[in-house]
């Protein structure tokens, strides 16, 4: 087991954010985390970062307890996180802002590392002298994910990747999903693009008053009610669309 | 990283903009080591404070400019390294190479512990834990009279000696001050360019995103703070051996002020800005106050309109003026 999460709870101040969430992530899988907007998606990814703590629950990585720990300490265990704003380094250049996270493990590798990195994202090629503020949203995005692939990290938390970006962008960020799958890297998906979710996940959880109504395989998902339950979409218009 | 064929054109123009800085920093160069022959003494004597302060100027651009950290009470690494450099000059040895690293040895011990609990805060509570950190340091200056002799200050401190030889006011601590001065300058360069210089700016630009991809914000900020009082304090030292002495207004909030409005007025976050601005800062100063009696009043004008009209500072003059020249030329 990659990331496991058992009975977590999260109080922010006296308001209780999430309860009792349990969930599990394997090598290589990509889970999707659904649900609509506050049921706890974004605040489940930063409670696993470490920016949130839970008041309640197990949390570990690769069988080692990460919760409490800071969240340099849990990206030094092999966890990035994308944040959903995508905000990148503006006063960095593109190289500068991959480099960044390429250091943190030693300079000796950093190279091969910033290398790998972009490898998915032929467009940051062309641009890495240029300042990350000044690119486009789904430039911006891919040097998000570039950023996070350069600590080479086990598991990637994505959050919303596809929010507010063209097709086009969002077919380059659903290829560069599929590209970290094939080198065995697991992410954790919070999507609110059902589309994309559905033709990405190995592994489909369902969030619904902050915790878990449903965790099953994208056969199961499909031939539940639960997407329209609980998510007010119905998939066969989505899937004509 | 490999370079594209579509970033040539961008490598092209930062090799020009290179060999311009060059040029510039050349004549730069000359300029300030011939100043002894072409200049009056008065200007060489003017020139060598502006230089100190520039260190300091530049040690507060590291941790304000590059690394977000908004210090109200710079003063305090500043008017240590005077006292403890006085001191060791005056009862130990005027070696102004051990009186330096006794100076740094002091500041970085009580940089390290006060480093340590102020940049666990950051934003406006960090700015007036930094002011309160120099204040305490001001009422010690002034009550520890067995070693700082109170509000009559440190005075006495003996012309500094070099490998054995004493180093005159005047163009020959002029000399020795300006070396250290580019030396600081060249070196900050490098840091503020190095892989460090970039972590610093990931985490004045979003300190919960450089720690989400693996920095250690609170470490980099520490050693951020760390070496900044470090470089205040070897400013202080030079200025103890320039004025001979210290008091306990080296330590005051209205010096941390001052050095605040030199490296805004030459550009924060810049490069050479700090320099910049304490050279303009010394020379206005000395103008002002020879030829007007509100000159406080003048003075504060002329830094209100230069931070409205130039918000990145005289360093960012030539950028400013190249964009005016763009929108015309169109």
């Amino acid at each position: 087991m990659t990331l496991h999460l058992k009975a977590v709870h999260v109080h922010l101040g006296s308001a209780h954010i999430l309860h009792g969430i349990d969930l599990d992530v394997r090598p290589g899988e990509i889970v999707c985390l659904l649900g609509r907007n506050g049921v706890g998606k974004s605040t489940t990814l930063r409670t696993i970062m470490g920016l949130v703590a839970p008041s309640q629950g197990e949390l570990s990585f690769e069988g080692q307890r990460i919760a409490g720990l800071p969240p340099h300490r849990v990206c030094a265990r092999g966890i990035a996180w994308v944040p959903e704003d995508r905000r990148v380094f503006a006063s960095l250049t593109v190289e500068e802002n991959i480099r960044v996270a390429a250091e943190i493990t030693g300079p000796r590798s950093a190279q091969a590392r910033a290398e790998a990195a972009i490898a998915p994202f032929p467009d940051l090629r062309g641009k890495l002298k240029q300042r990350a503020g000044t690119l486009s949203g789904g430039q911006q995005q891919m040097l998000a994910i570039a950023r996070a692939l350069a600590a080479e990290p086990r598991l990637l938390l994505l959050d919303e990747p596809s929010e507010g970006l063209a097709p086009v962008m969002v077919a380059a960020i659903r290829e560069a999903i599929v590209q970290m799958r094939t080198r065995g890297i697991a992410v954790l998906l919070v999507e609110q693009n059902l589309q994309l979710a559905l033709g990405l996940g190995d592994v489909f959880y369902v969030l619904s008053r902050d915790a878990v109504v449903f965790h099953g395989s994208r056969q199961d998902i499909l031939q539940s009610q639960i997407i329209g339950q609980h998510l007010g979409i119905d998939l066969r218009e989505t899937e004509r669309a | 990283m490999t370079l594209t064929s579509s970033t040539i054109g961008t490598a092209a123009s930062g090799r020009t903009s290179a060999l311009v800085t060059i040029g510039v920093g050349a004549l730069a160069l000359a300029a300030i080591l011939a100043a002894p022959w072409l200049a009056k003494p008065f200007t060489i004597t003017l020139l060598t404070e502006a230089f100190v302060l520039a260190i300091w100027a530049m040690s507060l651009n590291l941790l304000s400019g590059h690394a977000g950290l908004l210090s109200f009470g710079h003063a305090a690494g500043f008017g240590l390294g005077g006292y403890a450099a006085g001191y060791f000059a005056r009862e130990v040895s005027a070696d102004v190479i051990l009186s330096l690293l006794f100076a740094e040895a002091v500041v970085f011990i009580v940089a390290a512990l006060a480093g340590a609990v102020a940049i666990r805060l950051s934003g406006v509570a960090f700015s007036i834990v930094s002011l309160c950190i120099a204040q305490v340091l001001y009422q010690v200056a002034i009550a520890w009279r067995a070693v700082t002799e109170g509000m009559d200050g440190l005075l006495g401190v003996p012309l500094p000696r070099l490998f054995g030889a004493t180093i005159k006011n005047g163009a020959p601590f002029y000399i020795l001050v300006s070396v250290v001065m580019m030396a600081t300058l060249a070196g900050l360069a490098l840091v503020l360019k190095s892989p460090f210089g970039a972590t610093l700016r990931a985490i004045r630009t979003n300190d919960i995103r450089a720690a989400s991809i693996g920095i250690d914000v609170r470490l980099h900020k520490w050693l951020a703070f760390v070496i900044s009082w470090m470089l205040a304090g070897l400013a202080g030292g030079l200025m103890v051996f320039l004025k001979a002495g210290t008091t306990p207004m080296s330590l005051h909030w209205s010096e941390s002020g001052n050095v605040l409005i030199m490296t805004i007025f030459g550009g924060l976050g810049t490069i050479v800005g700090p320099v910049l601005g304490a050279v303009c800062f010394v020379f206005l100063h000395d103008v002002l106050t020879s030829t007007l009696a509100i000159w406080q009043f003048v003075f504060g004008l002329i830094f209100v309109v230069v931070v409205i009209a130039f918000p990145s500072g005289l360093a960012g003059l030539p950028a400013q003026f190249g964009k005016l020249r763009w929108r015309f030329s169109r």
